[in-house]
């Protein structure tokens, strides 16, 4: 068994990928600042070093190509130390293609044959440092090698670090040990209150007897007292204490989890130098607050969405020299980046200097796209309208370029930061540009929640969510179409039991009024109605056995205090399920005696992402005599299907979380469902389509524009009979 | 690096220790490894199981178990070691037996592979060596039984012999 600080847990070529990783990035900071100018003999010393410390470790796993590669470009960096060879942008291009070309060799996704055209291109450059700048790009670009997964996570941690928790775990030790002792003084006590009632029980009637043993019994309890007293006090500090150093073990154990911003920093610079480039734009990249510690894993996933808002900033954002000079500014823009913790979050903005969105297009864009009527655009706020950048598929551009406008940008970006529990912001300035704000949890292990009690188990709701919690009283919950609603704030916010939700059972009776959570998601308020609330609590999360799947409805669990497991909610789950009970109507709370005559129609589950298109074929079936039942994507129409008692699902192909036929072929591999006739409806009418979603199992094929006439009817006449 | 630590050795009770340094002082009778096996005896509802000992990690009391919403009643989570590790109710898998109450009071951790799973059971009647010569064929028809791979007998009551492979993927495949 291997203690995790021991580097002899990974294998060489573990540790020659961290090697190459670590000198890389190196290689890409320094080669970016001696482009933008900065003090060139120290960088250049750097990027010796980082060649050739690469040389001698790819030398040491006999990777002969990166060992030819990094030979020739140290010798590149000493032509520059002595100052023979100029670093422009030429030159720092073929460097920065050399340093991608490592790590590709490194990961096996380059062979010799790209080495050699690299060797061949820089010793050119070498032999003739002169002819630097007319060099022309030799290795192409390449998309970008699929990473490989790792069987295990590797993670390096500061060697100080976990001596400080081996610290600690000695000192848990030690300190189990005084319990022990402990345990056994009060047993002794224990034994000397039973002597004490034995004595006074056998109190007889002799009087000078009697006032003995009354005597003893009182010296015994004094002294039992004043070790009592000793007793508490000693535990007290010990509780104290260690309640301080369980804070400072977990600090500890937290901080291996956190790096600074600035990992990621080198490839951002990176980014925004070889775009600008590309574009003919000119821009610098200021960082605030680089040295913001942030949670490994948020990190990670950090580099994409920053990327997109720094592509989109440069794109969109930032004009063309001429222009910025045309109107007074600097020619060279500027995209500014600020990191720092505000009230327990992490605070992101990018920001730049460009001329921002012009809101009336955004505005003409949202009406063209029918996303929205006319007159409820003009009453948007700006606020509002920005929101719409975020719609998936949306862009302001109407080609698509490389860079960006394909319209899959910026709701990467919020899907990225809601999937940490986290949320992003745009904000208009006029003049100065868009500024886009995110706002992520400093760690992702650990949540402040809000906990609640449903149908007598305790879950937690995470607080970034929760807008409210409110006691409404009975009287003031309306419904119209049996949907629940109330008013708050002046708006009506719709309502659902979270029992219904999570399929469990109902509360007997609610009492006087219901405890509602106000959850927000995107720009919607909506109610859920829970049993009690139990407060607020900091969890420790843990993810669930994977063995259990997707539980809808819930995302990972916990520990209470007293040590009993809970389960935390997956607020997206929610959202969906309100967004599909609005459309249904509540059907539990609100009419249970409708029941009965329901279920001995024929009934069809419609799962479909377009309100329009699912509500167009809810009411065909319905105006047929079906019962219907609607689910707003696959994940959703899944777990409909758990609760039985379909005879027909009509699906889409693509949705969101799980498509039509991926649910297609899970319903068909199931025992129970496999004899459920699925018929896909889609907008795809071509033969490979259909075929894929014959494949997949389904025993109908239709396209959408059957609607107009009776072919769906009629399809599902055929599968099922009638209603 | 435990060995290193000078005092980690009284952690355990005395008697403890020297149980087991008998215990493992002991050289390896032929008769015990080839020819028994080490069985856990447990009871669900009214009737007795039994399952190798060694894919059983740990034995309690049963801790508060929290149901998992859309999975069912015999699925559940319970903290064992401070992980929140997935329960199940064995009689849900063992097919409908008498009363179907999991009303166990003894939680077993049990371990297939590298997964970890607990479940409830009604009583425990502690590790007993089975002989392998000693177990009969399940009673006909031999393909009713899914789990049953034999049946001994243990002071005078029929103990299934349970098939820890089946079962365990069976338990894994009600998770999801």
């Amino acid at each position: 068994m291997n203690p995790p600080d021991d580097l002899g847990a990974f294998s060489m070529e573990q540790l020659f990928q961290m090697e190459v990783e670590t000198q890389c990035t190196a290689l890409s900071e320094a080669l970016v600042s001696l482009e933008a100018g900065s003090a060139s003999p120290e960088l250049l010393t750097t990027l010796m070093r980082a060649a050739h410390s690469i040389k001698g470790a790819a030398r040491i796993v006999n990777n002969d190509e990166m060992v030819k590669v990094a030979h020739v470009m140290e010798d590149s960096f000493v032509l520059g130390q002595k100052n023979v060879l100029a670093f422009n942008a030429t030159t720092v291009d073929l460097m920065l293609r050399g340093v991608d070309l490592l790590k590709k060799l490194s990961g096996g996704s380059a062979d010799a044959s790209d080495a050699d055209a690299f060797v061949r291109a820089c010793t050119t450059l070498n032999n003739n440092p002169t002819a630097a700048a007319a060099a022309p790009a030799v290795v192409a670009a390449e998309a970008p090698a699929p990473e490989e997964p790792h069987a295990q996570k590797m993670l390096r941690v500061d060697a100080t670090k976990l001596d400080r928790l081996l610290g600690f775990a000695g000192e848990g030790l030690v300190a189990a040990r005084q319990l022990e002792g402990f345990i056994a003084e009060l047993q002794r006590m224990s034994r000397s209150v039973q002597d004490s009632t034995m004595r006074l029980q056998s109190i007889n009637g002799d009087p000078v007897a009697r006032e003995a043993r009354l005597q003893e019994c009182r010296e015994g309890l004094a002294h039992l007292e004043s070790a009592l007293r000793d007793r508490h006090a000693t535990l007290d500090a010990f509780s104290r204490r260690w309640n301080l150093q369980a804070e400072r073990l977990y600090e500890e154990a937290l901080s291996c989890r956190m790096r600074p911003l600035s990992d990621i920093l080198p490839s951002l610079r990176r980014l925004v130098r070889d775009l600008a480039r590309e574009l003919g734009k000119s821009a610098t990249l200021e960082i605030v607050g680089a040295d913001t510690p942030v949670d490994r894993e948020i990190l990670e996933r950090l580099e994409a969405p920053l990327s997109h808002l720094l592509r989109n900033a440069i794109d969109h954002g930032l004009e063309f020299p001429a222009e910025r000079a045309a109107t007074g500014k600097p020619e060279q823009g500027q995209i500014v980046i600020e990191a720092r913790h505000v009230g327990g979050q992490l605070a992101i903005t990018v920001s730049d200097d460009g001329h921002g969105v012009d809101l009336d297009a955004l505005r003409d864009r949202i009406i063209a796209r029918k996303l929205a009527q006319q007159e409820t655009v003009a009453r948007m706020n700006e606020g509002e309208i920005v929101e719409f950048l975020f719609l998936p598929g949306f862009s302001m551009r109407d080609t698509v370029t490389e860079i960006s406008g394909r319209g899959v940008g910026l709701d990467v970006v919020q899907s990225m930061a809601r999937s940490v529990r986290g949320s992003v912001r745009a904000t208009v300035r006029p003049n100065r540009g868009l500024a886009f704000e995110l706002r992520l949890p400093i760690s992702l292990s650990v949540l402040g929640s809000l906990l609640v009690q449903i149908d007598g188990e305790p879950y937690a709701f995470p607080l970034a969510h929760v807008e409210r919690a409110l006691k409404v009283p009975l009287a003031d919950i309306e419904s119209a179409e049996s949907r629940q609603f109330f008013t708050y704030e002046g708006s009506r916010v719709p309502l659902a039991p979270a029992s219904q939700i999570l399929g469990l059972d109902e509360p007997e009776s609610p009492g006087e009024a219901l405890c509602v959570l106000l959850l927000s998601h995107q720009t919607h308020l909506y109610g859920v109605i829970v049993e009690t609330f139990l407060g607020e609590q900091d969890l420790v999360i843990q993810p669930l056995d994977p063995a259990f799947g997707k539980v809808p409805g819930i995302s990972s669990a916990s520990l209470n205090t007293d040590g009993a497991p809970l389960l935390v909610i997956d607020v997206d789950d929610f959202a969906v399920a309100m967004e599909r009970l609005a459309v249904e109507g509540s059907t539990r709370a609100i009419r249970p005696e409708a029941k009965a005559a329901v279920l001995q129609k024929r009934r069809v589950l419609v799962v479909e992402d377009s309100l329009t298109v699912r509500e167009l074929e809810r009411k065909l079936l319905r105006d047929r005599g079906y019962d219907v039942e609607v689910a707003v994507d696959g994940m959703d129409g899944w777990t409909a299907l758990r609760g039985g008692g379909f005879d027909l699902v009509l699906t889409d192909v693509d949705m969101p979380r799980m498509d039509g036929i991926e649910l297609t072929r899970l319903i068909k591999s199931d025992a129970r469902l496999r004899d459920l006739p699925v018929m896909i409806v889609s907008y795809k009418d071509r033969e490979e389509d259909r075929r894929r979603g014959l494949e997949a199992g389904a025993d109908y094929y239709l396209t959408k524009g059957s609607f107009q006439d009776r072919t769906l009817i009629d399809a599902v006449i055929d599968l099922i009979g009638e209603p | 690096m435990n060995d290193h630590s000078p005092n980690s050795g009284s952690l355990l009770p005395s008697e403890w220790r020297e149980e087991w340094s008998r215990e493992l002082a002991q050289p390896l009778g032929e008769a015990t490894a080839e020819d028994s096996v080490a069985m856990l005896v447990f009871r669900l509802d009214s009737e007795w199981f039994s399952l190798p000992a060694n894919v059983a990690v740990e034995i309690s009391r049963t801790p508060v178990i929290h149901r998992l919403p859309h999975r069912g009643k015999a699925i559940g989570v319970v903290n064992v070691r401070g992980r929140v590790t997935a329960c199940i109710d064995l009689a849900s898998i063992l097919g409908p037996l008498e009363k179907n109450t999991p009303a166990g009071n003894r939680l077993i951790v049990w371990k297939h592979h590298d997964w970890l799973f607990a479940s409830r059971v009604d009583e425990i009647d502690g590790v007993h060596k089975l002989a392998l010569r000693a177990i009969d064929p399940p009673p006909p028809p031999a393909n009713a039984s899914r789990f049953t791979t034999g049946l001994w007998n243990l002071e005078g009551r029929s103990v299934a012999r349970l098939d820890e492979q089946r079962l365990f993927t069976a338990a894994r495949e009600a998770l999801a």
